[in-house]
């Protein structure tokens, strides 16, 4: 499999006064998983609909292998999407759904089983969308995004009601999917999972993109900075400035702290020498998260 | 474009408790008229001339335009509000395409069932003449086949408005309530008097079937060729509105 590059160029999309997305510029090579990352409401998710055609740029284009979705000869067999697994009729079955969907692929029904079988529900055909668990229908949504046999995929939070088991097979799905040269972009909210799945990071906040780039040098943003806690907070904090420390609180800890620009040796030692009496000294290892929320609580650009 | 056509007759198949009610409103409202005929017209099957008889049953297709109306409203306007269109848009993006074949589909499920509830409601006329003691092969002479081809239209176009104002309100009740009122507004004209019924009539889609069917009053005439370009007039009216709004919106739910 080749897949094909997306690119966004200079995409806007607002909604009246409003602005959803400001003048998004990306393009995400196939052979890849890029992770979509933001906040609620950060434009991800319309992004997304603009690049499958669902949605209309205000300006700027949204193109798949040069070209926009509607200009694909077969665009379901070009990309598959999962934009929400409830958007199915509840009177449907999963066969039933995979029947029309196959249909519009111009592909057999005979297609139909061995993608049921793919993501588990075998067993479940029969079964109507409104009597499908999330998880189930987080499945019917990716065997539909699966149906075509397409070189890119567009999924928006698939990982949501997964069971854990779920969350592997589709790791592990789509690790081997970019593998085998696919194009993957991804949207979740489960920054362990996407820190496990993600090879680059794209960040929007507030409809603005603030960080393109590989997933391990995102996560390493915050990669040394130390966190020490003591009953004796503001002392600490006084003697580890005066020592040539940059100090942060941290959220919901009243008696932590984040310092950057001294070690844990030096923390200790001014502890120590301060009297003060610590109960946590530890170095961050850099995660997705810490780097998301660091980033996204600054608003950071690029 | 076949494609598309397809995976729309496709998605109808959840519907066809609809349709059979569809079908079978026609021939059932057909029984329940011609066996009350004797009350509502005072006279009996025997005293009725067989165009009477005829032209009563054929109100049963009337039946079954409002059911095709609410069956094309649910079929298109579920599409929204599950959001299901999202998926439509992914694998259809050309919205013309999308709309044409979303058409298409309500327009072969509405002439297969016009096409069924007609051999149903034919069936109820022949056995009404028959009862009354009127020959019941008179159901396809003389003027009785053009009423019942006439009323066969109602299904068809009115399912074809109804589905090309699901689209444009993104709603099943929005459609159920534009085909209704453009059935109601009929029913309501001539209380106006003559002038306004005369005024309306070359833009009223109800004149333009009773003129197709041979039972257009003087004031709603306007021959068969000219109540049939006044239908293909509101549906290329109604194709162009919705597939113009379809073309230009975002994808919506």
């Amino acid at each position: 499999m080749r897949g094909l590059e997306i690119t966004f160029d200079s995409v806007s999309k607002s909604y009246g006064t409003h602005v959803a997305v400001r003048d998004v510029t990306a393009t995400i090579r196939p052979g890849a998983i890029t992770g979509f990352l933001g906040p609620n409401g950060a434009g991800k998710s319309t992004t997304m609909r603009i690049l499958l055609g669902i949605d209309k740029p205000s300006s700027g284009s949204a193109l798949v292998g040069g070209r926009p979705m509607s200009a694909l000869d077969a665009p379901g067999r070009t990309v598959g999407a999962m934009l929400n697994a409830s958007a199915v009729h509840p009177r449907r079955t999963a066969r039933d759904h995979l029947a029309w969907v196959a249909a519009a692929n111009g592909l057999p029904r005979s297609s139909i089983s061995p993608a049921l079988e793919r993501v588990g529900l075998a067993d479940s055909g029969h079964v109507r969308a409104s009597r499908l668990s999330l998880g189930m229908r987080q499945r019917l949504g990716l065997a539909a995004a699966l149906l075509g046999d397409p070189s890119v995929l567009v999924l928006d939070e698939p990982l949501n009601g997964l069971d854990p088991e779920g969350i592997v097979w589709l790791r592990d799905a789509l690790r081997a999917f970019a593998a085998d040269g696919g194009n993957v972009l991804l949207s979740s909210h489960l920054m362990n999972e996407m820190q496990a799945t993600a090879d680059r990071v794209i960040v929007l906040h507030r409809g603005v993109l603030v960080a393109d780039m590989a997933a391990s040098d995102f996560s390493a943003r915050t990669t040394g900075a130390i966190r020490a806690a003591s009953p004796d907070v503001h002392r600490l904090r006084e003697r580890l400035e005066r020592a040539g420390g940059t100090t942060r609180a941290v959220r919901d800890r009243p008696d932590a702290i984040d310092i950057t620009e001294l070690d844990t040796h030096t923390v200790g030692v001014q502890a120590l020498e301060a009297g003060v009496p610590l109960t946590e000294l530890w170095t961050h290892e850099g995660t997705l998260e810490s780097a998301f929320l660091e980033l996204t609580a600054t608003g950071e650009s690029r | 474009m076949k494609t598309a056509l397809l995976s729309e007759l496709l998605k109808l198949r959840i519907f066809m408790p609809l349709a059979l009610i569809a079908v079978g409103a026609g021939p059932a409202v057909a029984v329940i008229i011609c066996a009350t005929l004797p009350v509502t017209q005072n006279s009996g099957l025997a005293d009725l001339s067989a165009e009477n008889i005829v032209s009563a049953s054929a109100l049963g297709l009337d039946a079954c335009a409002v059911a095709t109306i609410v069956l094309a409203s649910v079929a298109v306007g579920s599409e929204f509000s599950t959001g299901q269109i999202t998926q439509s848009l992914w694998l259809t993006p050309r919205r013309r395409t999308l709309f044409g074949a979303k058409l298409g589909s309500v327009g072969i499920i509405s002439i297969g069932i016009t096409i069924v509830a007609l051999a149903g409601t034919s069936v109820v006329a022949a056995i009404a003449l028959a009862i009354g003691g009127h020959d019941p092969f008179a159901v396809v002479a003389g003027n009785s086949i053009r009423t019942l081809f006439g009323s066969a239209l109602m299904p068809v176009f009115y399912g074809l408005v109804a589905a090309c104002a699901a689209m444009v309100f993104r709603s099943t009740g929005g459609a159920i309530m534009t085909a209704l009122t453009l059935v109601l507004v009929a029913g309501i004209t001539p209380w106006f008097g003559d002038r306004v019924a005369e005024a309306l009539a070359p833009v009223s889609p109800s004149a333009a079937i009773h003129s197709v069917a041979g039972l257009a009053s003087h004031v709603e005439e306007l021959g068969a060729l000219g109540g049939t370009v006044t239908l293909v007039c509101w549906i290329v009216a109604a194709s162009v509105i919705a597939v113009t709004l379809f073309a230009r919106r975002d994808g919506g739910s």
